[in-house]
């Protein structure tokens, strides 16, 4: 009984100290979602938000979410986001825009 | 853009005078041309704009007008001839400019048919004709006598506002026949010119875009 449970407390104690994998580099965008149009009226037929991305300089790629918050996994550097609203009669809206260093 | 302002009339006759006039009068044509034009002409979103405007020859003042209740993408007040205006904020909304110029000319031509006939048919040769002018209708001061042959007189000086003219016709033995309708010519003259900026409503920008 006693090696048992120093066996299961050897154990344990090594599978808390083994270091975990490397988690993959990522990226968390938020925003408030967008509810009304450039005029003020009310953005009545949101169809998800384009998320544009890049390092600056390089031809950005783009991502579609339904809805914040979008996760995007990327190699360490820095990065300039771009999230605009899509409707679906209205096209695309304006952009916001945020840099930020994936570390 | 341009004036051209024709007065075409026919001669009411005093019967006792027997002289018969038809005449045509029709002013000066006044060269005025107003552009606008507004840059950019459509946008999406929010569009800053830049209105300019130019006169031909140069207008004495110019008045904007146009842009939404929202006051901040109105135009109003006096302008000058000539010039550059951005509105305020970006338009949001599509909107119509509009800017209203005024010229002033102190002549007028005036020009007029010959008649042919007394009022009982018999043929007339015209002698001369009076030129009647003034401030108010009908014209009281007679400021030329102009020779058979000449359809035409050049009112110059004239005082600002409404002037009114008109001619008589006078035969070889000086009867003179009632005066022909009136023609009139403001000496402020106003032409205007208009541009649209159409904005394309999108979704508005996200808010608070946090990167972690």
């Amino acid at each position: 009984m006693w090696r048992v449970a120093l066996a299961l407390a050897i154990l344990c104690s090594a599978c808390a100290s083994t270091p975990s994998a490397p988690a993959q580099p990522a990226v968390t965008l938020s925003w408030v979602p967008v509810t009304t149009l450039t005029d003020g009226s009310a953005l009545t037929d949101l169809s998800g938000y384009v998320i544009s991305y890049g390092p600056t300089g390089a031809t950005p790629l783009t991502e579609t979410v339904a809805a914040p918050p979008a996760t995007i996994d990327l190699a360490a550097g820095s990065y300039t986001f771009s999230v605009a609203a899509v409707s679906a009669s209205h096209g695309l809206g304006v952009p916001a825009t945020i840099t930020y260093t994936v570390p | 853009m341009k004036f051209s302002r024709l007065h075409t009339f026919t001669l009411a006759l005093a019967a006792a005078l027997f002289l018969a006039l038809i005449p045509t009068a029709h002013a000066q044509t006044v060269p005025g041309t107003v552009t606008l034009t507004a840059s950019p002409t459509s946008g999406k979103g929010s569009v800053p704009v830049t209105l300019t405007w130019s006169t031909t020859p140069a207008a004495v003042s110019c008045v904007g007008s146009g842009g939404s209740a929202d006051g901040a993408q109105g135009w109003s007040g006096s302008l000058a001839a000539s010039g550059t205006f951005v509105v305020p904020v970006a338009l949001i909304n599509s909107q119509t400019y509009t800017v209203t110029c005024t010229w002033t000319s102190t002549s007028a031509i005036l020009t007029w048919t010959a008649p042919t006939e007394y009022t009982n048919g018999t043929p007339l040769t015209v002698a001369s004709y009076n030129v009647y002018e003034g401030p108010a209708s009908p014209p009281a001061t007679m400021v030329a006598n102009v020779l058979a042959g000449t359809t035409t007189y050049t009112a110059t000086n004239l005082p600002a506002g409404t002037n009114y003219f008109a001619v008589t016709a006078l035969d070889g033995t000086g009867v003179e026949s009632a005066l022909s309708n009136i023609a009139s010519k403001a000496t402020t003259q106003t032409e205007s010119a208009s541009a649209t900026v159409t904005v394309t409503v999108i979704p508005a920008q996200p808010s608070n875009l946090t990167a972690q």
